[in-house]
């Protein structure tokens, strides 16, 4: 006898199973299953997770899915084929784009439109669907209807749970079973592996019902059985009915349905004239290369197209690169910048096609990391697009040109995280609210490392550190972390397979208007060989996009992207200097420490300053060698000579995934392909078997080239400590381009750069107020909102003096974006106001509260040309926005002058941050300057100048808070004052104990001891003080 | 000038007997414990004196006075000591936060922006434009902000406090005697109740003697200004847990409630009366233990047996809902034995077989289970056992379960 499990949930069951699907599988096979089915509620998100794992563990996964009937309960189905595996998709994505989010249901006739190869089982025991009608006295009217619809492949399902109430069902549906003569098959409707893990679904259940463990009652599961169980087990549990579990197998036999093929082919590209694929692309291709190469297309470059050409065409990709070339094209005839990023740089078919914008040739970059035929998986295209409108746009051509059910986005899995763990089990366990607030704050201070410590501190906090409920609360937040919550939208992989997606994967509506996100994200779409384009935002984008718009009206400069002045000092020179606040990928905190030191000269620098700080590159410790060598500080050394070509541009460290890939082809004679598997074992957890027998390869292949055995050693543990580490040197070269851009406008037209990094927020590592202030040192001047001169984003005037920039109305924190649109077109079209009154009769959606913040903004200090007092204007707006009847219109008082206090200077700036969150007025740590100097505290200017081990204190208001997980515990914080940034690091023992003080305070005074590192110092915290002169300041970058 | 104080007491009763006796009967308890009272008819000049004599005779935190009672009320939460405001005192309503007007979030937000943090900076705003631009509902708070507002204070002392006391020269030892003390305590109070439509839905009880002191609390199941039934309903209390003292002094007090309509019509269901249903409760009370009688409740849990009494009788009346059913499905009835009978079970395989009840071997003719029910994983007292239905050869059904030490037992039977 044998048992196949035909009815087993995962996570993915939001709020209803307990277990993740590779723990689904893992059980399976310690409890000696052979096949199991994973059947989550409405979805199928878990299936390649799932599908992976049970072929990892020896098992045979079924995939199928629980669909919620009319009533809301469950009825199981499985494909048989292909066929059917198409027809569940349809049925989900049918009943789930019908519907408002999380209000689906399946009828009759859904099922029967999508009926065929789909196994039909009658449900589980607790919400199936015919054992619950067995409870209302349907079940034999719906038996008879699902027989009528599913024929030979309905079963019904019986469960033994060891509960009472169950058994009489079980005998009602056998009953039912035998008298339309539909077979019985068991499936134990498994939702956790160990009966321990009940109570993680028990919480779930809570979670779902919005109850808590204490009052859940009988909603909660009677007994822990749902848990996996072995044949001997089933058989042992229907030893009256062996019929039922020997069933089992012969169902699973008529399933012929796996992942290998969920029925996805490349799309086509309709060509004009019908012209076969292969040849339009040819010819775009050559079409480009010559815009790209001045009309003569180099020969080399010539033969690496016809090389990438050739096997484009033999994989069937030519369908996918004209699809992208498309987006491209579109892009280009709407005005969007668009750039293609990640490892297309390495194509020179993608350079050619204006998809990426890094000549691979010239660069050197390597083909095969993109695209080879060794390689298992789909090439993967990354398009850079300004965030917002533009991107928008573009989504939306492609859901119009490939119709709703043609397109969509990859879903993100939501997952619990402590802080999302901490709130949800909080409202499980009936933990106080306040409890759970302060915990969610505190565990943003707690690393991944300080678990322990953490989950003693819920003790301490809920002040009920022996209260079983409160062990068990820590305990299962800790248990759910990694579990799925719900089904995001990813930022922007989009699938496209002309009208056809819903039948390779259920779609659904996303919660924003007019998207459809598929049910994989973007992991599971490159298992299943679904080919994504990733349409990303980019806010620097969006930014570079509207400086050369406005350099383009201010100045009369033509720029462009592509075009810029190569190799310009002033960039290099800030570079250096690291001032680069608001530069593209080199303006965080550890890009501007390293800067001074690695100092960049050349643009090639640029690429490897965006990939060397980084996680894998700092963790696989390449930074300090690199930044040693590029210092003079260090002998460089290239393992062996035969790599100095390849090693030579980044000092002999290998930093890139391509060099690999060359020290691989180089010394041990691997092909591009070969090379790119080999990078590709190295970064798969589990693959120990196959990293060791590629090693053996490598090592043999360098023997064959008569490397010393000393430096086949060096260049084996290089390879196998960079090829997890190391970073793509195309996507490297792309972003660096986007850096230089940036770097150089900010170089050369500082006013029109910062207009629009101001209105492209939020994006960067700044907030506005730490960019305005950063103008400011260099001279930009700023004027502050003013609904008489303002737009609703930030513009740029000229004086004799040069560019002054007008701050929009968009910065007014509850301003609306159609009253600032009314104030914008009620002055266009009428001129100034002259007063008040004259502002709320022409823009008369202007409601109370807005007026409020504008007053509050000091956008009203001009309306009647004096220099109005932005609680004057408080005053007033208070007697404008009273109604008056028709009657007492005109016997409204005189303006009365308003008795309120005057706003001082610090008020006035606390209520810039409080109602825009930046300020044009002085940095609020000058209005203190004078006392700290009396103190003899340092500002950041003075550090510069400061003994290393020198004793100082220096203040500031806290711009950032950084633990990255790299740096073992360490804090960093950046304290801004109006000469610039002070950076702070602090260690883990002085953190614990000032760990409130840091975590909470605007402004903070830090005594320390300074540590110099070339031209920058940094003082290492030992005492930190909360200063109370002014409470707010713009929002510090914590902990991203 | 109008004189109202308001002060902090540690006892508001104890403060109200003695502001009523000796100051003036015009006095509000107010339900945080303060009490205000109208002291106009004293000359302002003493009012010093009056504060300080006051003081000495209520024990109290705070003592607050203003011509108004809101704003001595006002002064009293917000000040420490002593405040006086208005009547030769040089108090203001300077740095009183401006958020003691009550004038909602939105208001006191607007007010801080315009940097009015406090009462007395309130009070300097122009009224006439502050009501051009708020409305004339503005002139409350001004009032309240220059500690003029007018609120009439609710007499409030006697409502709520229903307490007669008696202190004896010689103790009380019989229980007749006691009887008869209850009787006046209750006539006394009931004519007071009565005067305010009111009845009784709580009586508690304290005697006193020698250092000893016994509380008792009587609940009526439906507020009632029936003396007799009080009186006996205390009387079976008394009786079934006497105090074991000689006592010193009595205390009764009843809470006071709104009477139940009564419909007096053909209509009227012909069932007990309720006060007649309370007196055979706490009959059975007096037998059982008062813990041990109340309404029974199943619990909305899967543990077995989980049932919790209420011994609050006082919503009997409301009663009408049925109990949640655990299953669908028409079952038998299923008794629980008053407790689980021990048996052994002698099993064929895994099947119970044969089973000795009280030295008497019964064969076990069928048997479904286990039946597994385990739950509270988040309590001390988490559950789990197995459970059978057995059927032996009389026809009869059992319900058995095993122990955790492996021990078996019979549950209850099927009707």
């Amino acid at each position: 006898m044998g048992y196949c499990e035909l009815h087993a949930s995962s996570a993915f069951s939001f709020l209803r199973g307990g277990i993740l699907p590779e723990d689904l599988a893992i059980s399976a096979a310690e409890n000696s299953i052979s096949t199991i089915a994973q059947l989550d509620r409405d979805n199928i998100s878990g299936a390649v997770r799932f599908d992976t794992a049970a072929k990892m563990n020896g098992i045979r996964p079924i995939i199928g899915a629980e669909v919620t009937m009319f009533d809301g309960t469950s009825l199981p189905l499985i494909p048989t084929s292909q066929k059917g595996y198409a027809n569940l998709c349809r049925l989900l994505t049918e009943i789930k784009l019908r519907s408002p989010k999380n209000e689906h249901r399946a009828h009759f006739d859904d099922l029967e439109r999508f009926s065929s190869d789909l196994i039909c089982l009658s449900g589980g025991h607790e919400d199936g669907f015919l054992s619950s009608a067995v409870r209302s006295g349907d079940a034999p009217r719906y038996a008879g209807v699902l027989k009528s619809i599913y024929g030979e492949k309905f079963f019904i399902e019986v469960q033994r749970h060891l509960k009472r109430d169950e058994e009489r069902v079980n005998k009602i549906l056998f009953d039912i079973g035998e008298g339309i003569g539909v077979d019985a098959i068991a499936t134990n409707g498994v939702i956790y592996s160990d009966p321990r893990d009940r109570e993680i679904a028990d919480a779930f259940l809570c979670m779902r019902h919005r109850n808590d463990i204490f009052h859940a009652g009988r909603l909660l599961s009677f007994n822990a059985e749902r848990y996996m169980k072995s044949p001997r087990r089933m058989e042992d549990l229907f030893k009256d009915r062996p019929d039922v579990v020997e069933r089992t197998v012969d169902v699973a036999s008529m399933i012929g349905f796996s992942m290998d093929d969920v029925g996805y082919r490349f799309p086509d590209y309709e060509t004009p004239d019908g012209a076969p694929m292969g040849e339009f692309l040819r010819h775009v291709t050559y079409e480009g290369a010559r815009k790209r190469y001045d009309g003569e297309v180099p020969e080399n470059v010539r033969r690496q197209l016809e090389r990438e050409l050739t096997l484009v065409e033999n994989l069937g990709l030519c369908g996918y690169f004209l699809l992208v070339w498309d987006i491209v094209d579109f892009c280009r005839r709407h005005d969007i910048l668009a750039q293609g990023r990640g490892s297309a740089a390495n194509s020179a078919v993608c350079y050619c096609l204006g998809i990426t914008a890094v000549d691979p040739v010239t660069s050197g970059l390597l083909f095969e990391r993109f695209l080879s035929e060794e390689r298992q998986e789909w090439p993967d295209i990354d398009l850079d697009l300004p965030s917002g409108h533009d991107r928008e746009l573009v989504i939306q051509y492609l859901y119009k040109k490939y119709g709703e059910r043609g397109a969509a986005m990859t879903a993100n899995v939501i997952t619990y995280r402590k802080r999302s763990a901490i709130r949800e089990m909080g409202k499980v366990f009936g933990i106080p609210e306040e409890c759970v607030a302060a915990l969610s704050k505190l565990s943003r201070h707690f690393g991944s490392s300080e678990e322990e410590e953490f989950f003693a501190k819920i003790g301490e906090e809920t002040g009920l550190a022996h209260e079983k409920k409160v062990m068990k609360f820590a305990e299962l937040v800790s248990r759910i972390q990694d579990f799925p919550r719900h089904l995001g939208q990813h930022s922007g992989g989009m699938v496209v397979f002309r009208g056809m997606l819903d039948q390779v994967v259920p779609l659904e509506p996303a919660s924003m208007d007019g998207r459809v996100i598929l049910q994989w994200d973007k992991d599971d779409c490159a298992k299943v060989g679904i080919i994504k384009v990733d349409l990303l935002g980019l806010g620097m984008l969006a930014a570079v996009r509207d400086t050369i718009n406005l350099v383009r009206e201010h100045e009369g400069i033509e720029l462009d992207m592509g075009t810029l002045p190569k190799d310009d000092p002033l960039v290099y020179q800030a570079l250096q200097k690291a001032d680069t606040v608001g530069m593209f990928q080199v303006e965080s905190r550890a890009q501007m420490s390293s800067l001074p030191r690695t100092r960049p000269s050349k643009f090639y620098d640029i690429v490897v300053q965006v990939a060397i700080i980084r996680p894998g590159p700092i963790v696989g410790q390449m930074l300090g060698p690199y930044v040693r060598r590029k210092a003079g500080e260090e002998q460089v050394d290239y393992l062996d000579p035969t790599l100095e070509p390849i090693l030579r541009k980044t000092l002999g460290v290998p930093l890139f995934q391509e060099q690999l890939l060359r020290i691989a082809m180089t010394a041990a004679d691997f092909s591009g392909g070969e090379a790119e598997e080999l990078r590709r074992a190295f970064g798969f957890k589990r693959a120990d078997k196959k990293v060791a027998e590629i090693t053996e390869r490598l090592v043999t292949g360098m023997e064959k080239k008569g490397i010393s055995p000393e430096a086949r050693e060096k260049i084996a543990r290089a390879v196998n400590s960079f090829a997890i580490y190391g970073f793509p040197e195309s996507h490297a070269a792309s972003f660096a381009i986007i850096t230089y851009a940036s770097a150089y406008l900010k170089c050369r037209h500082l006013s029109a750069f910062t207009v629009a990094l101001l209105n492209n927020q939020p994006m960067g590592f700044y907030s506005p107020a730490t960019l305005i202030k950063d103008a400011e040192r260099k001279g930009q001047r700023f004027e502050p909102i003013d609904v008489q001169h303002s737009d609703i984003r930030c513009t740029l005037e000229r004086d004799v003096n040069g560019f002054i920039i007008r701050m929009g109305l968009m910065y007014v924190r509850g301003l609306s974006r159609r009253t600032a649109s009314e104030i914008m077109i009620a002055r266009e079209t009428g001129g100034e106001f002259k007063s008040l009154s004259d502002l709320l009769n022409r823009v008369s959606c202007i409601d109370k509260r807005e007026m409020r913040a504008l007053s509050m903004s000091g956008a009203l200090r001009d309306l009647d040309g004096s220099d109005k007092d932005r609680r004057a204007s408080l005053w007033e707006a208070e007697a404008e926005m009273r109604p008056v009847g028709p009657l007492l219109k005109n016997l409204r008082n005189e303006k009365s002058e308003s008795p309120l206090p005057l706003m001082t200077q610090i008020e006035n700036i606390e209520a810039d941050f409080l109602s825009t969150g930046m300020t044009v007025d002085v940095h609020p740590m000058a209005l203190v300057r004078d006392v700290l100097i009396r103190r003899k505290q340092h500002s950041s200017e003075d550090l510069r100048s400061a003994e290393p081990r020198e004793i100082v204190t220096v203040s500031g208001a806290v711009i950032c808070r950084q633990r990255p997980g790299t740096a073992k515990g360490v804090l960093f914080i950046s304290l801004e004052d109006e000469f610039g940034v002070a950076n702070i690091i602090v260690m883990p023992d002085v953190y614990a104990r000032f760990r409130r003080q840091i975590s909470d305070s605007s402004y903070m005074s830090v005594k320390g001891v300074v540590e110099k590192n070339g031209d920058s110092a940094l003082v290492k915290g030992l005492y930190f003080e909360r200063m109370s002169f002014m409470t707010v300041y713009a929002e510090s970058h914590d902990y991203h | 000038m109008r004189i109202f104080i308001a002060i902090h007491p540690e006892s508001a009763e104890q403060a109200a007997l003695v502001i009523n006796e000796e100051y003036s009967p015009n006095l509000e308890v107010m339900s945080s414990g303060e009490v205000v009272f109208d002291l106009t008819r004293n000359q302002v000049d003493e009012i010093h004196r009056l504060v300080s004599e006051i003081l000495g005779k209520i024990p109290a935190s705070g003592i607050a006075v203003s011509p108004s009672a809101a704003t001595s009320l006002l002064l009293l939460r917000k000040r420490e000591g002593v405040s006086i405001h208005g009547i030769g005192g040089r108090e203001d309503l300077k740095s009183i936060d401006i958020d003691a007007l009550g004038a909602g979030r939105d208001f006191t937000r607007l007010m801080r922006d315009w940097a009015i943090d406090d009462l007395s900076a309130f009070s300097a705003l122009p009224e006439d434009e502050m009501v051009e631009r708020f409305g004339t509902s503005v002139t409350e708070l001004f009032k309240r902000s220059r500690g003029t507002e007018f609120r009439p204070l609710a007499m409030n002392i006697g409502t709520d406090d229903f307490r007669w006391t008696m202190s004896f020269d010689n103790p009380i030892t019989e229980v007749e005697s006691l009887r008869f003390t209850f009787s006046t305590a209750v006539r006394h109070i009931f004519e007071r109740l009565s005067r305010r439509c009111l009845g009784a839905s709580e009586c508690i009880v304290e005697l006193s003697g020698a250092a000893r002191k016994k509380r008792y609390k009587v609940k009526s199941i439906v507020p009632t200004v029936n003396e007799k039934v009080w009186m006996r309903l205390l009387s079976v209390r008394i009786e079934s847990e006497p105090p074991g003292f000689d006592i010193d002094e009595v205390s009764v007090e009843f809470v006071s409630a709104r009477l139940r309509t009564i419909q007096s019509n053909f209509f009227s269901a012909n069932v007990l009366e309720p006060e007649k249903i309370g007196l055979v409760v706490s009959k059975i009370g007096k037998m059982v233990g008062r813990e041990n009688i109340g309404i029974p409740k199943i619990a909305d849990s899967w543990k077995p047996r989980d049932f919790s009494i209420d011994t609050d009788l006082s919503g009997i009346e409301k009663i009408t809902e049925t109990p949640p059913t655990i299953s669908d499905f028409p079952s038998r009835i299923f008794f629980y034995f008053p407790s689980p009978l021990r048996v052994r079970i002698f099993f064929d395989g895994r099947i119970p077989a044969r089973m000795v009840l009280k030295g008497r071997s019964v064969k076990i003719v069928s048997a479904s289970g286990p039946w597994r029910v385990d739950g509270g994983w988040w309590r001390d007292d988490e559950w789990s056992r197995d459970e059978w239905d057995i059927e032996i050869e009389d026809g009869s059904i059992f319900r058995m379960f095993s122990s955790s030490v492996g021990e078996y037992f019979l549950e209850g039977g099927y009707d």
